[in-house]
């Protein structure tokens, strides 16, 4: 049998720390709550701004719609020019989860998981508790999530989103169509994966899907983030 | 269409029409006229209908509400407690009917309050007055802070849990945390519009103590100024299931010669959700001024 060097076992190891996003977390068992469901309670940040800039980032080819194509080109000439959150205006759904300087707090409770974000105060509602979608959802920033448990995978679906945000700060574009399903799995005490699917038949000819990691920001404080914009000019009106 | 004055916002509000006795509201965007300096008391909003859907209201049942025999929700029975027994302040509030809106009447959320000002402060306080409340930090779509932002019309839901209670602002979607869990204040923090919100029980009331305040402030529409050296108590008391107390004691010695006291009462709004609200001032700003 071939002996392997010392130096490569140190190195797989040190890997290994590393992938674990926090070391010696992977022992612990993942929390739960007294309905036995993983607790996702924590503060939560990307584990880089990959997916930020550019959401379908590691896919191939995505299918747009001709007029979705003709904005994303638009906007990414523009280079970003009018992004909302460039205008104090929040990210939307997924975008507000994306950045890395900007973590989020999930607190955790029967029928609803509230997340609380850095950026600007917002929050964010997913509601658990068996409710259904509005009828007839107004258009939001935020949009209205629902959320069920697969097994241990929580699984949300957020529409009513206006077509004004923006998926990611690249640029590309959604209709009214879009339905996001985000699937939370807390792999680890450290980490956590989120299965992020596009699926806006309007603007794209096949829904798409990426997998953004999270990591565990153990012993923070969320603090607070504000973005301030120039008063109305009153001499306007 | 029903006005709702809505004092000093010279923000967007999504919600331009009110029925007494009901929350109902149209999906509008609406815009503020004839400029900010003129909205400061008793303003009319002039609304602009952004999109063609017709007024709507979230029913969302909460099987948790105690009902009367012809299934209405009992505004007036018991307060719900938590496993622990503590009185569960969890639900969405919002200031009564007939109470008038904001705060930014002669005297603010210090209506019938003595208020002895530092020199200073009343300096501040007086000029703001003469300028019709402008300039109000909400007008860059800044958070408004504790008191102020108790005092608008706009709901706000509380979600209680063992080491953390949650206020969730609908105006702004701003949120706040108050910690239960007895921590201590941190010794270094950067100043924040809602400071940090520590919580202790008292029997049935959470009494909430807040520092670590930014030194501009504005404790409602009118203008009464705070300094950093702000410290508010809050004591929350749900007084039956339908309705919540909120006594402010305002103290800074900087800005007031002693410490002053507010008290606003709340009625649960059943069976509903928040509706978003997003600061939307940007829409005519020239430009953002700071993150």
């Amino acid at each position: 049998m071939t002996s392997i060097p010392a130096r490569w076992i140190a190195g797989s190891i040190a890997i290994a720390l590393l992938l674990s996003g926090v070391g010696g977390a992977q022992e612990r068992a993942v929390p739960r709550t007294p309905d036995r469901k993983p607790d996702l309670s924590g503060i939560w940040r990307s584990a880089s701004n990959r997916y930020l800039t550019d959401l379908s980032a590691g896919i191939t080819r995505v299918s747009f719609q001709p007029w979705a194509r003709a904005v994303y080109e638009q906007r990414r000439a523009g280079n970003g020019k009018s992004r909302p959150s460039d205008r104090c205006l929040p990210r939307g759904v997924p975008s507000m989860m994306l950045a890395r300087d900007e973590p989020w707090k999930v607190v955790q409770t029967p029928g609803a998981i509230t997340i609380l974000f850095h950026e600007s105060l917002h929050y964010r509602q997913i509601f658990t508790d068996g409710r259904p979608f509005p009828d007839d959802p107004a258009p939001s920033w935020l949009g209205y999530s629902i959320g069920r448990w697969e097994g241990d995978t929580l699984v949300a679906e957020t529409i009513g989103l206006t077509e004004e945000t923006w998926l990611d700060e690249g640029g590309h574009p959604h209709s009214d169509a879009l339905r996001v399903t985000e699937r939370f799995r807390r792999g680890a005490v450290g980490r956590m994966d989120v299965d992020v699917t596009i699926d806006d038949p309007k603007a794209y000819t096949a829904p798409w899907t990426v997998t953004v990691r999270f990591e565990l920001v153990p012993n923070a404080d969320l603090g607070e983030q504000v973005c301030a914009v120039a008063p109305a000019d009153d001499s306007k009106n | 269409m029903t006005t709702v004055p809505h004092a000093g916002s010279a923000f967007a509000s999504r919600r331009c029409s009110a029925e007494p006795g009901l929350r109902t509201f149209e999906w509008r965007r609406c815009s503020a006229g004839p400029g900010p300096r003129t909205l400061a008391f008793g303003l009319v909003l002039v609304c602009v209908l952004a999109s063609p859907a017709v007024a709507q209201w979230l029913h969302v049942p909460q099987p948790a509400t105690p009902r009367t025999a012809d299934g209405t929700p009992d505004l007036t029975a018991p307060a719900p407690r938590t496993p622990d027994g503590k009185p569960d302040l969890s639900g969405i509030w919002q200031r009564p009917r007939g109470v008038p809106p904001g705060s930014g009447g002669t005297d603010g959320i210090a209506a019938g309050v003595e208020v002895l000002f530092q020199p200073s402060a009343e300096a501040v306080y007086k000029a703001r007055g003469e300028n019709n409340s402008k300039g109000t930090p909400s007008e860059r779509c800044l958070p408004h802070g504790i008191t102020k932002a108790f005092s608008v019309p706009e709901p706000f839901k509380i979600v209680q849990t063992p080491a953390l209670v949650l206020v969730l602002h609908e105006e702004f979607n701003h949120h706040r945390q108050i910690f239960t869990d007895g921590r201590r204040a941190p010794s270094r923090r950067a100043p924040t519009w809602f400071g940090y919100s520590r919580g202790t029980w008292e029997g049935d009331l959470l009494v909430v103590e807040t520092t670590g305040f930014v030194d501009d402030t504005w404790l409602d529409f009118r203008g009464h100024p705070a300094t950093d050296a702000l410290k508010i108590v809050e004591r929350y008391r749900r007084r039956d299931f339908g309705h919540l107390e909120i006594q402010f004691t305002i103290d800074d010695p900087k800005a007031y010669r002693q410490p002053w006291n507010v008290t606003m009462g709340f009625d649960l709004l059943p069976d509903t959700e928040l509706i978003e609200h997003i600061c939307e001032n940007e829409r005519d700003a020239a430009h953002i001024v700071g993150r």
